[in-house]
């Protein structure tokens, strides 16, 4: 009868009735956003350190990814000048308002956004990719730069995309590119780089599929369920012909495959591309037809990574909305409604499924942005970076990516570049050891 | 799981018995689920001492269980508006429900009560905040509790 002992031994909890015990309190916080957790580390010194522990940070994004509040839309212009914008999905909804702002403290003027992973974006500045940095919109925090040096001329052609591995606790970067013949550090040539974010960020190259391929609308990778996906095809078929489909890349494994689309037989062009997006941590992928009547279905992968749970979630009528339609669905809410991106007109839809209507338009003037949403966590981007600014380390670093790649291009001086690499590797340890300690 | 016409004994920190169907408890308390399905539960003779719980609360979790083990099937906006009337109590009453949930392990009544009193939370004052949740020791020393006021005085 120890269950009955057990029973009894609870008792404590009536002589303390006044506060809640420690792991009440981690839920009910658990469950609140980031924003009023920011101001609630006030209220207390045991909150406080209970909402910056690193368990609590995980804890608190398993419970706000099961049921997922609404996100903040994240966005750049098109070109490398400007801040990064956002815009919160339910003030689009509710109030069928935009009002985009800039991260005041954060002008990101010559960065891109390369991905959106768990609240964080992944941040490139330089070109081609010459440093990454981690941004927490939610806390407005931001990691180190860390410097990332490839170099190729693929302009148009790379592809990449940025999520977390859960097995090993750490965030990834991914960049490839769809025509191997454009790179011009052999590093990249026979695969695609996958930098490793951490206190001693790392890359390491993967095997590709065989290329080339091409890609749908954007070259940015959708996360969701541990991978990054793409929707792309094969460029040398006649485009009448073109059959899509999923390039998934699985963060844990490190390894590329590629998934059915649930319609690989429809014929396209590139007017009538469709969209991967992610609706309730499920893959979904948005298809429009291309004779009239022009209907935009949006379908999920009910199970990720398994090709016959794609269902059909809904359709929408072109006529509802305007005759010439691009649309991209964004979020769907609880109360039914799909918040889109409308791409010809530069504008927010917002679509009732249930009433089966257009409920409000709101033109956001901007041309050709991906938006990036963002669901707000206290994921902290220094965590996963190394410790403080160190500027040596970087130089050293690119110093080291230089001559192994002088080494790699003139073989006849093998032996002493490798001595020379081997000796910085040597300072670059030294270095690394002298920050720790 | 047991059979739906199975009926187990509650005893109440008052000592006060209640008897439940079998079902009703097995599906929402993890804790009972574990006991009966390991066989340490005895039909004929036992009670289940719960010593932490008096009998008004008893009651309550109680029809919470029945509650929603018959009516599962109902639509949400009906559950949702009989759960909204079933926590409407004092906040003693809603602490008592939230132990005697947390010690029956009682999974989706603790998921509720959380959100309430997250609603409870949500828009207040740090000070209000430490009322409601009765924290008369902030643990801060009176130069960072100083520092916090001025630092952040709209929250106050």
């Amino acid at each position: 009868m120890k269950h009955l002992l057990f029973f009894g031994q609870r008792r404590k909890y009536l002589e303390y009735e006044e506060t809640l015990p420690e792991d009440v309190i981690r839920e009910i916080l658990a469950r609140l956003p980031v924003r009023l957790l920011l101001q609630l580390r006030i209220v207390c010194r045991s909150w406080n350190s209970l909402i910056c522990s690193p368990e609590f940070v995980k804890h608190h994004l398993q419970c706000s990814t099961l049921t997922p509040p609404p996100p903040l839309l994240c966005w750049k212009e098109a070109g490398r000048r400007g801040d990064i914008m956002h815009c919160s999905s339910q003030s689009l909804i509710l109030y069928r308002q935009h009002q985009p702002t800039t991260f005041e403290s954060h002008p990101a003027d010559g960065i891109v956004i390369e991905g959106s992973c768990n609240g964080l974006l992944c941040l490139s500045q330089g070109f081609p990719f010459e440093t990454l940095t981690l941004f927490n919109p939610g806390t407005r925090s931001v990691s180190p730069s860390v410097p990332f040096e490839c170099s190729h001329e693929c302009g148009d052609n790379v592809f990449c995309g940025f999520g977390y591995d859960t097995l090993h606790d750490q965030y990834k970067f991914v960049m490839g590119c769809s025509d191997s013949s454009l790179i011009t550090d052999s590093k990249v040539r026979s695969g695609a780089i996958v930098f490793t974010f951490g206190a001693n960020p790392f890359w390491k190259t993967v095997d590709h599929p065989v290329f080339p391929y091409d890609f749908v609308c954007t070259r940015n990778g959708i996360f969701v369920s541990g991978t990054l996906n793409w929707i792309a095809y094969h460029p040398t078929i006649d485009c009448y012909e073109l059959e899509w489909f999923v390039l998934t890349f699985d963060l844990e494994t490190e390894l590329f495959g590629r998934l059915c689309l649930p319609m690989i037989s429809m014929h396209s062009n590139f007017t009538y591309m469709p969209r991967l997006q992610v609706h309730n941590n499920r893959l979904s992928v948005c298809y429009r037809t291309r004779h009239e009547p022009i209907i935009c279905t949006l379908w999920i992968m009910k199970e990720h990574g398994v090709e016959e749970s794609w269902i059909k979630l809904f359709e929408i009528p072109s006529e509802t909305i305007s005759p010439c339609f691009k649309v991209a669905p964004l979020y769907i809410s609880e109360d039914h409604n799909i918040l889109a991106l409308e791409e010809f007109d530069s504008k927010f839809l917002v679509y009732n499924l249930r009433e089966n209507q257009l409920v409000s338009q709101v033109p956001h003037w901007y041309r050709w942005i991906t938006i990036f949403l963002c669901h707000e966590s206290l994921v902290s981007p220094s965590h996963y970076s190394p410790s403080g600014s160190i500027p040596e380390f970087a130089t050293h670093h690119r110093q080291l990516m230089h001559c192994s790649s002088y080494l790699q291009n003139h073989p006849s001086h093998p032996g002493i570049l490798q001595r020379i690499i081997a000796v910085l590797k040597l300072i670059i340890n030294v270095e690394s050891f002298w920050r720790k300690g | 799981m047991g059979s739906p016409l199975k009926k187990i004994m509650l005893c109440s920190s008052e000592k006060e018995i209640f008897s439940v169907e079998e079902q009703v408890m097995v599906q929402h308390s993890v804790i009972i689920n574990n006991m009966i399905e390991d066989g340490s539960y005895n039909y004929e003779e036992s009670k289940i001492p719960l010593d932490c719980v008096d009998s008004k609360t008893l009651k309550k979790v109680i029809d919470y269980c029945t509650y929603h083990t018959h009516h599962h099937n109902d639509n949400q906006e009906d559950l949702e508006a009989w759960d909204a009337q079933f926590l409407n109590v004092d906040s003693n009453g809603l602490y008592d429900l939230l132990m005697a949930a947390n010690y029956l392990e009682i999974r989706n009544l603790l998921d509720l009560i959380y959100r309430t009193i997250k609603n409870m939370i949500k828009g207040k004052k740090i000070d209000e905040i430490r009322r409601i949740l009765n924290i008369k020791d902030h643990g801060f020393t009176p130069e960072e509790e100083e520092q916090n006021r001025k630092e952040y005085p709209h929250f106050y």
